[in-house]
């Protein structure tokens, strides 16, 4: 199935090109979960400090089983420091 | 060893100056910095005094770790009554001038009175003058500083300096360093112009000695590598603070359009990728990132504007390369305004720096007025004929240079949110507390950021303390008044050492006592240290208390209490306040009407104020 990842701050630089802000499509196996789309991006898990499906946060407790649907939007925010 | 053992005691009122022992007993219970320049501030003033009056005191402070070959070991403090809280300030600035001061020889300036005539401070190497202003009173701090190195012929001369906006009171003035470093908040660079001190110009040549040389070196070599193998670190390197603005926009706590809402359309024109974006012509915002005083994590930014812009059409002056958007800029002239044009942004950051203004408050005030202008409260007649709307990018740039110089409806703005709000009215449209200025985080979606916010002693503050991981992680009150309190000693300890809050980003309580411990006399374990910050804190809160503040102050603005967050992953919420307050209080051994218990006050070893 198909979701789409937007990477937010030095997160990014998992996109490879480090400036893009859009939205990327992402083929994932059906009932992938969160943890699932965030390993697949070789992301680790501690950088990724918020995860919001669809604008709606998913607990960090949640990301191992809640499962994406098509379409859905999948946006990782890492931890910041103020500044 | 680490502080040099010398004060510099300026009576400006006497026109002297004079060279004194530092107070080791107190370098060994608040550590230097904003501790110990608290600790003089208190010794030294009535808290009760105007801010703006000769008996406020204005203290720069170094730390122990200033000018040493630790990381980021550039930091100074400015510490004084703000004019803008009428509450304790204590001003942060990087750059090199903390740095030349310490090789010059001294660990605090310490400065009272007022002086008849507008004067400047020269100190070489302990050659210290009072010399007269009157060249270049009314001029901008890009042009004091100039002028100060040509006139003395030292190019090497490091120099802290207030603009028009200093000489005139503007609430939030600021004192800059190194033409684009700024202790920047609470009106620090108003009380310099109320002492009609323009400019403190430095220049040392002196070292900084350690306790222990060789362990000394091993600590830096060790914590160096940590910076280096950070990815928080390489984040603020590559993009800089402003990097968080997408973050901030996706999570839902990007102040904008004066905290009515809290995600911005046009935050991807203002943000790091926008500054990184080739554009028109190839010009590209970003030119390269800067680092202060034996920094290795470079996050300060220097750009420039398309000399097309509106800006500086046929303003030549203002076509070079100087310092450029970082979050608190970008959010302040961007979203909180609605303004999404990032030249404008840009320029509006170079009034701040040039003529010394802290863009926080600035940005904050001018959203506080736009949504007045927008109600009808404000007219065009008030405004020089400006359209005082969210999304105008000439109203920003305009009141930004009017601000500054201290002109037109620059001077009602000069107030600060809260003065102007009330002025017109319609005080709960002032988005502050203890009248200084929100930064660029919304008290509703991040609610350890808003009891950071409502207690921290210099005002509204998100350096104070660090409960970003808690935020992210819950949105609910629960679970924020603890790690906000323990946070707030962390951070009074770093501001404390001489070096900057962004290592926190790669090193906790061991590496600072492992420094600390290598360069300055005595035993500093993670206890003491911690004991240290905690004790900074309370000193703070005891002037605040004896300026006439009180629990009453410890407050957010009706919006972050009452109106739901209307978007982002926290949306339908509001600050619960009422709920993290007395748990706070309790962490601190505060009584519930905020007092510091006579046993949390002896256990800190603080007597009375």
């Amino acid at each position: 199935m198909n979701v789409s990842i937007k990477l937010t701050g030095r997160l990014r630089d998992y996109a490879g090109d480090g400036q893009s802000n859009e939205t990327v499509p992402i083929d994932v196996a059906d009932g992938a979960t969160v943890a699932d789309v965030i390993a697949l991006l070789g992301i680790p898990a501690e950088d990724v400090a918020v995860c919001s499906v669809n604008g709606r946060a998913v607990p960090a407790t949640m990301r191992s089983s809640q499962p994406l649907c098509a379409g859905d939007q999948l946006t990782l925010m890492p931890p910041i420091q103020g500044g | 060893m680490a502080w040099q053992g010398k004060i510099l005691s300026v009576d400006l009122s006497a026109g002297t100056v004079a060279t004194e022992p530092l107070n080791m007993e107190w370098a060994h219970d608040f550590l230097g910095e904003r501790g110990l320049g608290t600790k003089y501030l208190i010794e030294n003033m009535d808290p009760a005094a105007d801010a703006l009056s000769p008996e406020n005191a204005l203290v720069f402070a170094t730390g122990p770790l200033t000018g040493t070959m630790a990381s980021t070991s550039g930091r100074y403090a400015v510490i004084t009554k703000g004019p803008l809280t009428d509450a304790i300030a204590c001003s942060n600035s990087g750059g090199k001038f903390g740095a030349e001061l310490k090789f010059a020889g001294y660990d605090l300036l310490l400065i009272k009175g007022r002086a008849s005539e507008p004067v400047y401070l020269l100190i070489e190497d302990g050659e210290v003058q009072i010399l007269s202003a009157g060249d270049i009173w009314g001029t901008t701090v890009w042009h004091t500083e100039e002028w100060l190195k040509s006139h003395h012929q030292n190019p090497s001369i490091k120099v802290a300096s207030i603009g028009v906006a200093g000489e005139r009171g503007v609430r939030y003035a600021a004192i800059v360093n190194d033409l684009h470093r700024a202790a920047g908040r609470s009106g620090v660079g108003a009380v310099m112009g109320s002492k009609n001190l323009k400019a403190i110009a430095v220049r040392g040549t002196r070292g900084v000695t350690v306790k222990d040389p060789k362990r000394f070196m091993a600590e830096v070599a060790s914590t160096n590598r940590l910076l280096a193998e950070n990815k928080g670190r390489a984040g603020l390197t590559k993009y800089g603070t402003n990097a968080m603005m997408d973050v901030m926009q996706e999570f839902g706590g990007l102040p904008t359009r004066n905290f009515k809402e809290v995600q911005f359309e046009g935050y991807d024109k203002v943000d790091a990728k926008a500054m990184h974006r080739v554009g028109r012509d190839g010009h590209r915002n970003l030119i390269t990132n800067k680092a202060c005083f034996g920094c290795t994590i470079a996050c300060g930014r220097i750009a420039h504007i398309h000399k097309d812009h509106f800006t500086i059409i046929n303003r030549k002056e203002y076509w070079h390369a100087s310092g450029g958007l970082e979050y608190e800029t970008a959010f302040a002239f961007g979203p909180v305004v609605g303004v999404d044009d990032i030249d404008a942004c840009t320029f509006a950051g170079y009034m701040m720096n040039e003529h010394g203004m802290d863009p926080i408050s600035f940005g904050v005030t001018l959203a506080a007025a736009m949504e007045l202008f927008e109600l009808g409260l404000i007219t065009s007649e008030e405004t020089d004929g400006i359209e005082l709307r969210f999304g105008n990018a000439e109203a920003l740039t305009v009141m930004a240079e009017k601000t500054g110089k201290y002109e037109g409806f620059g001077e009602v703005l000069a107030l600060g949110a809260k003065r102007l709000c009330e002025k017109y009215g319609r005080p709960e449209l002032a988005m502050v507390v203890k009248s200084q200025e929100f930064a660029g985080y919304d008290s509703r979606a991040m609610p350890g950021m808003g009891l950071g916010y409502a207690t921290s002693n210099r005002g509204a503050c998100h350096l104070k303390h660090d409960t970003f991981a808690e935020d992210m992680a819950d949105q609910s009150a629960s679970g924020k008044a603890v790690p906000c309190k323990e946070s707030q000693d962390r951070t009074a300890l770093v501001d404390s050492t001489g070096l900057c809050l962004f290592t926190t980003s790669s090193w906790g309580m061991e590496e600072f006592s492992q420094l600390l411990d290598a360069a300055c006399e005595g035993e500093w374990t993670v206890d003491r240290v911690l004991v240290v910050g905690e004790r900074v804190w309370n000193l703070e809160r005891q002037f605040n208390l004896a300026a006439g503040l009180s629990a009453a102050d410890d407050t957010l603005p009706p919006r972050m209490l009452s109106d739901p967050v209307p978007s982002g992953v926290a949306a339908g919420r509001v600050n619960e306040l009422d709920k993290m307050l007395p748990e706070y209080y309790d962490a601190r051994g505060w009584t519930d009407s905020g007092e510091p218990t006579s046993e949390t006050l002896s256990r800190l070893g603080l007597g009375t104020v």
